[in-house]
Parts: C-alpha cells; sequence; structure tokens
C-alpha cells in the first residue's frame, strides 16, 4: 500500500473547487483513485508469474454547458491537479453548448470500507504461493490428470470522490478470485474448471475453500469427461445450474438492461440492446418465473459498495418483475436524458484515469418464493434433458438477441434422472425466447452469488467486477450444438 | 520523453536493486480520446500516465511489482517490493539468462501535439455530427505516443516510441434498421483522414438500402482485412509451441506439414514500415513464459511458408531445450502475404459470396480444435458476378481461424487492418489481404444490426 492522505487531497481539491474559474462551471468531480492488484499464477508446479501492481492518480471532470471535459495524471500534486482541471475545463471550450444534465442527488460526506475479514494484501505472496504449489502438487499427483494451472488474482480498491456540490466520499473495498483448470490430454483434449468463484471478500474466501476434496473428485471427474458420450444435436429441456446460468443472466440481462447501450453510447463497440426505453412496464424478456434484481448492497457482490463513482448512494431495484422489464441501469447523466428522478447509482470508473461510464449493479435471478424447489425436482420435471454445471465459453451479438454457452460439466437427463456424462455440448437461442422457455427456478436452497471479476465495456476500454446471483432453473426446448460438428 | 528523467530511474534502479540479475519496463504515454455516438460527443479526455514494472530475479526466482508512482519513494517500494516477492517466490523451471546488453535508441522523430490533434479531431467530428439528417453517427477516436525503455542489469537498453491514431467510425440509418463501420489504424495523423473514411463509410452505407434475408449454412466467404485480422490475432493466441507440444492446441503435430495451400504464407517482420510496432519483446498474447527474455530484439521469421508451418511462438529456455530453431519470439505483428490484386480486381472474378466487414465477439469455444465463435457485424453483403448486390442480416459464426487459412482460395493484396474486437490492443498489429474463403459456418441468424 502507498501513502493515501485524504486531508491533503480534500485540501487540494477545496481549492479548486474555490476557484475563479470554479464560479462558471456546472459541476467539478475530482477523484483520487488507487488500485493494488496482485496475480499469481502456477502451471503444474512452476510458478509462472507473480506480480503487485499499483495503479494510482486522479482525474477531473468538469460539466460546463452541457459538455464534459475529462482529464487525468498519475502524478498527485496540487499544481498538478490545478493543470489537470485546467485541461479538462478547456476542453469544455469553443464548442456549441451540450446535452448533458445531470438529476438532482443528495450530497454525502462519508466513509464506506467493505466487510472482509483478511485484507488479501496483509498475506505475504510466501503463504499464497506455497499453498497455491501445496495444492497443484496434489492435483498433478491424480493419476488421471496431466495438467494443471491456477491462477489467484486479488483487488484492493480505494477511492476519494469530492464534488464541488460538497459531496466527500472514501471508500476500500477488495475482492479475490482464485481458480484452477485441470487437462487430460488423452484421448482428446479435456478440461475441467474449478468450482470457485470470484467474490467481494477477503483472503479468507481462499483459505477456507475446500481445494482438496474438489482436487479429489476432479481426478475422477476428468477421467468420466473425457471418455463422455458425445451430445447428439437438436432441442433439448435444460436444467441449468447456477454456476452456468449468471454468465446468460450476465450477458444476456445485465447488459441489454444497460441503459448506455439503450441510447446507443457503446453502439460503436459493445453494442446497443433490444430494450428500449419505451419497453419498461411493457417489455417481455421472459416467462412469469422471471424476476431480476439489480443490487449494489448485497453482501459479498463484486459490484457492492455505498456510494457510486459520482457520489449517489447505491441501493436495490427491479429490473424484471414476473417476466416484464421494469427498470434499466443508469447513471445520473442517463437518468436525467430519460426522465427519471433519481440515478440508480451504476456509476464506475475502474482507474483513476477512466471516465465514468454506467457499470453493471450485481443482476440477480431471485429464487422461487413459494416453494423452495430442489435442482432434483427441475430435473425431475425436465424428463429428458441435459443438466449443465459450471460456465465455459460465451458469446452474444451486439444487440443481445443471439447468444452460444457452453459449460465444464454435463449430464444426460432421462425420465428425471441423472444419467451418464456428456461433452462437446453448446447452446444456442435468444434471449427473450430463452427467457420466455424458463419453466421453473429454484427455490432460495439452490440459490448462489457466482460473478465476473473483469467485466470489459466501454472506450477506453474498462473493466468491473460484477456478482450474478442465481437459483437452478429449468429451460425446455433449447437448441443444442455439437461443437466438434460446428468445425 | 527526456533523457535525464530515465536517467534519474536508472539511478534509482541501480541504488535500490539487491541482485545481479533484474530488469525493467518503463512506459510513458500521452493520449487523447474523444468518443461521439448518436450524433453528439458523449465522452473525451486528455491523460498522461506512466508506470515502471520492476523484475526481481533472485536465485532464479522472479518477483514482479509496478507502480503508477514514479516519485523516488514510490520507486524504492515497487523494487522492494519485487525482491521480497522474489524472495518468497519459487525457483522457475523456465529460468534463463536474461539477454546481453544491447542498446537501442529510437531516432523516428514524431511531431505529436495531442492537445492540437484533440482539437482538430473534435472539431471535424462536430461538423460531421452537425451534418447527419437522417442518419446517426457514432465513433471513437483515440490516439497519442507511447514512449516504452526496457533496461536490464546485463546493461540491455531499448526504446521505441510508438505513435498511434485509431479511428473507428460507424452510422446508422435513424430506425438503426443499417449500420456500417469503417477503421483505420496508422502510425501517423493525417488530417484528411478522418474525411476520407467517412467517405468509405458513406459509400458501404449506400450498399444498405437493399436488405435480404439469408438463412444459416456453409457459404463461400470474403472476409474483409479487419474481420480476418480479429480471427489471426486469436490464431496468434492459440500458437504456442510448448501447448502444441503438450497436446493442448489446434497446432499440435503440426510443425513441418503442409497444412495449408501453398499460397499461405504468414509471417512477422518487425521491419515491416507499413505500421511502427515494438522491435523488442515486451509481452505476450501466447500462452509462454518469456519472462527472461523480455527486451530482446525481434526478428523477421516465418510462421507458414508455403503452406507448411514452419514454427510456433516460444522462448529462449523452451527452444534450447527442445532443440528448436524455427520458433520466433512473441511478435508485434503477423503478416499474410497477399497476392498482387487491390480489392477491385480480386473481386471482380468473385461468381457468388457473403462478403463480411466485421467480426465481433469472438470467443474460444474448442482449444483442441481452434473453434470460436462470433458474430458478423456492421457490412454483410452478397456478391454476384464480382459486383455488391444487397446488404443481407448477421449471422452467428462457429469456425476456426486455422480453417480459414486452409479454406483460402483466393486473396488480394495486404492491407494494414483495423480490427474490430482487439482494436485498442498493442499487439493488433495485422497486415493481410481481403480473403475469399469456402465453407464458412454461419451457425444461425442474428437480428442484430
Amino acid at each position: 500500500m502507498t501513502d493515501f492522505d485524504k486531508e491533503k487531497y480534500k485540501k487540494y481539491s477545496r481549492k479548486i473547487f474555490s476557484s475563479k474559474k470554479a464560479s462558471l462551471v456546472d459541476l467539478i468531480e475530482i477523484r483520487f483513485q488507487e488500485d493494488l492488484n496482485e496475480y499469481i499464477y502456477f502451471k503444474n508446479l512452476n510458478l509462472e508469474h507473480v506480480s503487485n501492481n499499483i495503479s494510482k492518480g486522479f482525474s477531473v471532470r468538469v460539466l460546463y454547458k452541457g459538455n464534459w471535459g475529462f482529464a487525468s495524471d498519475s502524478m498527485i500534486d496540487e499544481e498538478n491537479i490545478s493543470k489537470v482541471f485546467e485541461k479538462a475545463f478547456s476542453m469544455t471550450q469553443n464548442i456549441p453548448e451540450g446535452l448533458v444534465k445531470l438529476t438532482k442527488e443528495d450530497i454525502f460526506e462519508d466513509e464506506y470500507i467493505q466487510p472482509y475479514l483478511i485484507n488479501p494484501f496483509d498475506i505475504s505472496p510466501k503463504e499464497k504461493i506455497e499453498y497455491i504449489k501445496f495444492l497443484q502438487n496434489k492435483i498433478i499427483n491424480s493419476k488421471n490428470i496431466d495438467f494443471s494451472d491456477f491462477i489467484l488474482r486479488q483487488s484492493y480498491e480505494k477511492k476519494l470522490f469530492l464534488n464541488s456540490s460538497g459531496a466527500s466520499i472514501y471508500q476500500e473495498r477488495t475482492r479475490i478470485f482464485p481458480e484452477f483448470s485441470v487437462y487430460k490430454v488423452k484421448p482428446e483434449l479435456t478440461i475441467l474448471k474449478s468450482r470457485t468463484r470470484p467474490v467481494g471478500e477477503g483472503y479468507e474466501y481462499f483459505k477456507e475453500y475446500p481445494f482438496e476434496e474438489e482436487i479429489k473428485e476432479y481426478n475422477d471427474l476428468i477421467l468420466e469427461k473425457s471418455c463422455a458420450k458425445s451430445v447428439n444435436p437438436g432441442k433439448y429441456n435444460l436444467v441449468i445450474d447456477p454456476s452456468n446460468l449468471w454468465l446468460t443472466i450476465h450477458e444476456s440481462i445485465g447488459h441489454s438492461t444497460e441503459m448506455d447501450r439503450v441510447l446507443l453510447y457503446e453502439a460503436n463497440y459493445a453494442g446497443s440492446s433490444f430494450a428500449t426505453l419505451e419497453g419498461r412496464g411493457d417489455l417481455v424478456y421472459g416467462s412469469s418465473k422471471v424476476n431480476i434484481v439489480g443490487d449494489r448492497v448485497q453482501e459479498k457482490g463484486l459490484s457492492t459498495i455505498k456510494y457510486d463513482d459520482e457520489g449517489v448512494k447505491t441501493g436495490s431495484f427491479d429490473i424484471i418483475k414476473n417476466g416484464v422489464l421494469q427498470n434499466l441501469q443508469m447513471n445520473r447523466e442517463m437518468a436525467a436524458y430519460s426522465g427519471e428522478e433519481h440515478s440508480n447509482a451504476c456509476s464506475f470508473a475502474d482507474s483513476f484515469s477512466a471516465f465514468p461510464i454506467q457499470r453493471m449493479p450485481n443482476v440477480s435471478l431471485l429464487p422461487n418464493n413459494v416453494e423452495d424447489l430442489k435442482t432434483q425436482d427441475l430435473i425431475n420435471m425436465a424428463g429428458d434433458g441435459i443438466y449443465i454445471i459450471g460456465d465455459g465459453s460465451w458469446s452474444i451479438d451486439m444487440q443481445r438477441y443471439n447468444f452460444q454457452f457452453t459449460g465444464n460439466i454435463f449430464y444426460e437427463i432421462k425420465n428425471g434422472k441423472v444419467t451418464n456424462m456428456l461433452k462437446d455440448v453448446a447452446y444456442q437461442s435468444n434471449t427473450q425466447d430463452f427467457w420466455k422457455s424458463c419453466k421453473e427456478v429454484g427455490g432460495k436452497s439452490t440459490y448462489v452469488l457466482e460473478g465476473a471479476f473483469n467485466c470489459g465495456k466501454g472506450q477506453p476500454s474498462q473493466v468491473a467486477p460484477v456478482s450474478h446471483g442465481s437459483p437452478s432453473a429449468l429451460f425446455e426446448n433449447i437448441n443444442v450444438l455439437n461443437v466438434k460438428n460446428e468445425n | 520523453m527526456s533523457k535525464m528523467k530515465i536517467e534519474d530511474i536508472q539511478k534509482i534502479v541501480k541504488k535500490y536493486s539487491e541482485s545481479d540479475e533484474y530488469y525493467f519496463i518503463y512506459e510513458l504515454s500521452e493520449d487523447f480520446n474523444i468518443r461521439f455516438s448518436n450524433n453528439r460527443v458523449i465522452s473525451n479526455g486528455i491523460n498522461n500516465s506512466s508506470y515502471i514494472v520492476f523484475s526481481a530475479i533472485v536465485d532464479k526466482k522472479v518477483g514482479v511489482s509496478s507502480t503508477t508512482d514514479l516519485s523516488e519513494k514510490s520507486l524504492e517500494n515497487c523494487i522492494k517490493n519485487a525482491y521480497n516477492i522474489a524472495r518468497e517466490s519459487s525457483e522457475s523451471e523456465d529460468y534463463f539468462p536474461l539477454p546481453e546488453k544491447e542498446i537501442y535508441y529510437d531516432k523516428d522523430k514524431y511531431d505529436f501535439n495531442i492537445t492540437h490533434i484533440f482539437n482538430d479531431i473534435e472539431s471535424k467530428i462536430l461538423k460531421l455530427t452537425k451534418e447527419q439528417k437522417e442518419s446517426r453517427l457514432f465513433g471513437y477516436i483515440n490516439g497519442g505516443i507511447n514512449t516504452i525503455i526496457v533496461s536490464n542489469s546485463n546493461g540491455l537498453f531499448k526504446e521505441n516510441l510508438i505513435p498511434r491514431i485509431d479511428y473507428s467510425i460507424n452510422i446508422k440509418d435513424k430506425d438503426v434498421k443499417r449500420s456500417v463501420w469503417q477503421g483505420k489504424l496508422t502510425s501517423e495523423y493525417n488530417e484528411e483522414d478522418i474525411d476520407n473514411l467517412y467517405r468509405k463509410l458513406l459509400l458501404d452505407f449506400e450498399k444498405t438500402k437493399i436488405r435480404k434475408d439469408l438463412k444459416e449454412g456453409r457459404y463461400k466467404v470474403i472476409l474483409s482485412p479487419s474481420a480476418l485480422s480479429d480471427m489471426l490475432i486469436y490464431m496468434m493466441i492459440f500458437m504456442s509451441a510448448k501447448s502444441a507440444d503438450e497436446g493442448r492446441s489446434p497446432f499440435t503435430n503440426m510443425v513441418g506439414k503442409k497444412a495449408f495451400p501453398e499460397f499461405i504464407n504468414l509471417y512477422t517482420d518487425p521491419l515491416d514500415k507499413r505500421i511502427k510496432i515494438l522491435n523488442f519483446l515486451l509481452f505476450s498474447l501466447t500462452e509462454i513464459n518469456d519472462t527472461f527474455d523480455i527486451g530482446i530484439a525481434l526478428e523477421k521469421k516465418d510462421f507458414i511458408k508455403d503452406g507448411v508451418l514452419k514454427g510456433l511462438i516460444s522462448s529462449r529456455e523452451y527452444d534450447k531445450k527442445m532443440g528448436y530453431k524455427n520458433n520466433s519470439f512473441s511478435p508485434s505483428n503477423l503478416i499474410l502475404k497477399g497476392s498482387e490484386d487491390d480489392f477491385d480486381s480480386f473481386i471482380k472474378d468473385v461468381d457468388e459470396a457473403i462478403y463480411i466487414n466485421n467480426l465481433w465477439y469472438i470467443r474460444e469455444v474448442d482449444p483442441q480444435t481452434g473453434l470460436l465463435t462470433g458474430l458478423t457485424r456492421d457490412g454483410v453483403y452478397k456478391i454476384e458476378n464480382g459486383k455488391f448486390v444487397h446488404s443481407l442480416n448477421n449471422f452467428r459464426f462457429n469456425q476456426s481461424p486455422i480453417k480459414i487459412l486452409e479454406n483460402t482460395i483466393k486473396m488480394s493484396k495486404s492491407y494494414v487492418a483495423s480490427p474490430r474486437e482487439f482494436g485498442e490492443n498493442i499487439a493488433s498489429n495485422i497486415i493481410c489481404p481481403y480473403v475469399l474463403v469456402e465453407d464458412f459456418n454461419l451457425s444461425s441468424v442474428s437480428k442484430a444490426i
């Protein structure tokens, strides 16, 4: 960790806010940010990479006559903050009046530190390296495993946000993602990924995870997968585990309900959406079983934080209720444009030099609130079909219609029972068709919070961590491909 | 970048380094970006940034630490941190002595006034967005100059200046039913580029006036350099010599074999002047541990020569262990040699094909076969008798880049490509032709525009 002198930074910023030029503009935001990332990568017993990276600096965003000006620098001192402010201000000059308006939001002076037990950066690299080596040793001594790699990603983020309206918010949060993959080369390449998840927790997640049990189990599982029957392409009923469904939620619902996509901000790059502003309260996304919430206060969520990067207090909100679109994810600018009174606090910048853009809250499928249906209940309902566990490949089009996902483990379901393992499975569908085919969702006992450590979007491109909770769920009549036939 | 500054950094490094072996990478960048959507500028930025990555090597153990804060205190912490990690680390099986002393100062001069270029581009964009009546203009233009320095404990010192302007412009009709894209990646700022690109964009937009639907299937396609370049970058990710030997790659057991048509020649050449690239190894997109090779000079190397796979991507340590002679370090560019034909000559004899301008959201499906999936985007057209006849719906494809080269039957001359998916990556330097490819798997229809 480096010195992050909040009081000094506040003093520098207040000087800018009280300057003559500041009185000319509509808003100034100054964000000081430090991101600490550690990455450890083992391939078999060889430590291929270990690094510890600090990114630290500040940015100034100015709103003047409906236009943004934005500049940043990694050198934090009083003189430089003033220069960067001038640069951001100058970018708003000599251009026609713009359209940016912001919602009026409450002003907060607050500090927030995400709850965790052990700061990952308080643990020496040595301890982590020795533990991973111990685990890798167990993996590669498993008789059915030819190769293994292990990656441990950890982040710690500090942000001080100030604006000329009086906001002063300091926040810290951490996250961790250990994962391993095992490989069996013959008779053909077979890969299994660990069941670990990225989480908004401290080092305790890594220490408490039952790696040894999973490794023992994977020795048999990879042999079974390598000998599995190659799937016959066709239409299937799918029972999808939360470890796979989170990614489908992320791509087909999380991204399609981002207001910046709806307003075409991302149309040149990440893409737009089939959803519309007018669709709120009307557009049918899925069956009545589909209830989706956006939530930035969910415990251990990767997008969880008390205030967003515009100083707006976070909360939770319905995105889809009983299959119908309710709300989109917004920042202040988009909320104002779409006629909303307030932002729902979905602004995020991934580094000091990043322009804050609209990013996802934790977007989750709610479990069945009538009956605590188990995954086996859904398998019974499926009759014949495929049970899919764990994520794999993913891809979706630029308006979030057509998608294709694979998975980690697939089982054939016959007469309501899980039978043999399958391989080479990919499912392909369209977002609304898929969610309309959602016949049933599991109860809260099947609910798991999964997520993505680095979701990409924006130009310049940014990454954001985000969680997605889901129960197991049953989908009917979905198109399944055999990936070996596709080549 | 003043020499004084790097000398100061070197002094600090010497003062705090604790071993015979270390290297550091120093990058200084000044860049701008402007993003426009729906006929208005939505974000912008002028950013100065610098960082240092210090790699300490102690008894064949490596520790890496980086920081954006270049004060002496922060650099001291960064270096000490790297040594702490190295000491706590375990011995690397891939250890190889660091590259020997070699000094290279980049003598190219660039007149890159970032603020001036930003203002010029912004005024052009504002003019174009204002002109739109029945259409919506989108895009992103970023550029700047990066100074990248690698220095090691053997006295190696390499400096490259990498200038870049990356244009990406997209136009849609009012109802968002038609959409086309043009991009350009260049090392020089040319005031005419935006207008030229915009003219090309309008010509493409005209071609979308008639739109017909086509079902999924396996078709003969023309891939533009942009579409092909994204697939070639993915192919580069698969090209690890070690992964191939381990049976974890589509290139397993392929080296030395004639796997492609005779006219397929794929190589890397750091001296190719069409776009300025790094002439030393900085990082790899491929799964290969080249930590101990950082800073080494890149050379011209054949990957595929007359259809024969000559070599893959490797490190000095792995090549020595295996006795390999033909592999390349991770390249800064990939060049697929084209024919003499410009685009018009290339297309005139094509009786029937589907032209694909961009590929998007490309992901690996099967690492054994190299199967990738993704979407067509912003320009899919029916070609008949050498002419664009109408536009088509978009598709999801399932296709491996290796199959694309195997099934290529005709090529144009090569152009500097502007990869749509990998656009912002400094390693995205692909020079390739338009290619006519048989049996391309357009697996399903996408309604997306």
